[in-house]
């Protein structure tokens, strides 16, 4: 056995739970190295001054105050609605019905989001036909209807309706829009 | 688990409010020693303590009593002692403590200067508890709960969750590393 082996065995034999055969080898190698037996000295003194470390006390108010402290500190209301045992066996059921309410609700929002979007220029919504400025007022005219345009707006756009061949359509940064009525003021 | 504990538990659960203060007498102590050696000395270890108690009294409802209740008890505390020390670095420095007033800090003019031996003694195991602050949080807690409050390996492995092969490395390595930094004082 060399110095370094005994280094790897020297807290199991300073508490007496070596194994016989090594045991036995860290005593022949102690009986011969004045160095490792120091080693062993201070192994069984840092254990001792460990274990005799005073040991810490509560103040005699500990109770009292844990007390006072348990009548004003609820714990989290997710754990007391966990311990009725009917929450905890239907949470996973309301977390799914939860999980579809909030999904379909994000999918209807999207969808009124699309169909409004550039309304205030009277846009088509992607699920108007596009073949002919007749299909194209009709989605405008429904797009109006669907807003909260005033019932005399609402009756000017329809009026564009009929002028359908003056009221072209033209393109405003990559969007349909409806052409500027000139004498729009005669509507409203 | 203990015939005792399954007692106070079901008294617990049957509304005996003597049950959770025989726990808290039966423990009060070594969990503060346990939370004074491994968050060193400072003014709110009995508040860490309290905790502790706390904690423990919201979740006995539901403790199901796969290990003793002690056990469990160290391992609310060394959780939260571990927890601590992860939000905020401890007071390493001694004159930092003695400047906080902190319960247990050092204030050499209480001790009569006549008896030597007795300073001495209180000089080791500052120097000790310094040695021991000095070691990682992972080491330190094998070395409190396995050295100081005297649990088995098995029962720490249970406590930080660790395997007891790990156990048993981070004891050996947290005693040299002790004794190393203790060099030339013992």
């Amino acid at each position: 056995m060399i110095c370094k082996d005994l280094l790897k065995y020297q807290w199991d034999f300073v508490e007496g739970t070596l194994p016989g055969e090594s045991l036995a080898r860290v005593n022949a190698h102690l009986d011969e190295c004045p160095r490792c037996q120091s080693e062993i000295a201070r192994a069984r003194k840092t254990l001792s001054a460990l274990r005799g470390l005073p040991r810490e006390e509560t103040s005699p108010y500990f109770a009292a105050k844990l007390a006072a402290r348990l009548k004003t500190e609820k714990p989290p209301l997710w754990k007391v609605a966990f311990r009725v045992p009917m929450i905890r066996f239907l949470a996973p059921a309301l977390g799914v019905f939860l999980l579809v309410w909030f999904g379909s609700l994000v999918g209807t929002q999207y969808g009124h989001y699309k169909s409004h979007k550039g309304s205030n220029h009277l846009a088509p919504t992607a699920f108007q036909p596009m073949s002919s400025d007749e299909a194209l007022l009709s989605a405008h005219t429904e797009a109006v209807r669907a807003s909260s345009f005033t019932d005399a707006a609402l009756s000017a756009h329809l009026s564009v309706r009929n002028l359908s061949a003056g009221a072209g359509e033209a393109s405003l940064m990559g969007r349909l829009v409806l052409d500027v009525v000139e004498d729009s003021e005669d509507f409203l | 688990m203990h015939e005792a504990d399954q007692e106070l538990i079901r008294r617990h659960r049957a509304g005996d409010a003597g049950a959770f203060e025989e726990i808290v007498l039966r423990f009060k102590d070594r969990i503060l020693n346990t939370v004074y050696r491994m968050m060193g000395p400072r003014a709110d270890n009995e508040d860490i303590t309290q905790e502790v108690f706390i904690k423990a009294y919201h979740a006995l409802a539901d403790f199901r009593g796969e290990s003793a209740i002690g056990t469990w008890l160290y391992r609310i505390a060394t959780n939260l002692c571990l927890d601590r020390l992860r939000q905020k670095q401890p007071l390493t420095s001694w004159e930092e403590l003695i400047a906080s007033g902190g319960e247990g800090a050092l204030r050499p003019e209480d001790d009569p200067p006549a008896i030597e031996e007795i300073l001495e003694e209180k000089e080791l195991q500052e120097e000790v508890q310094k040695a021991i602050m000095q070691l990682t949080e992972k080491h330190r807690a094998v070395l409190v709960l396995h050295d100081i409050e005297g649990l088995e390996f098995e029962e720490i492995g249970r406590i930080l969750k660790v395997p007891i092969g790990t156990v048993k490395s981070r004891s050996h390595f947290a005693r040299s590393e002790l004794k190393e930094r203790l060099r030339g004082r013992i």
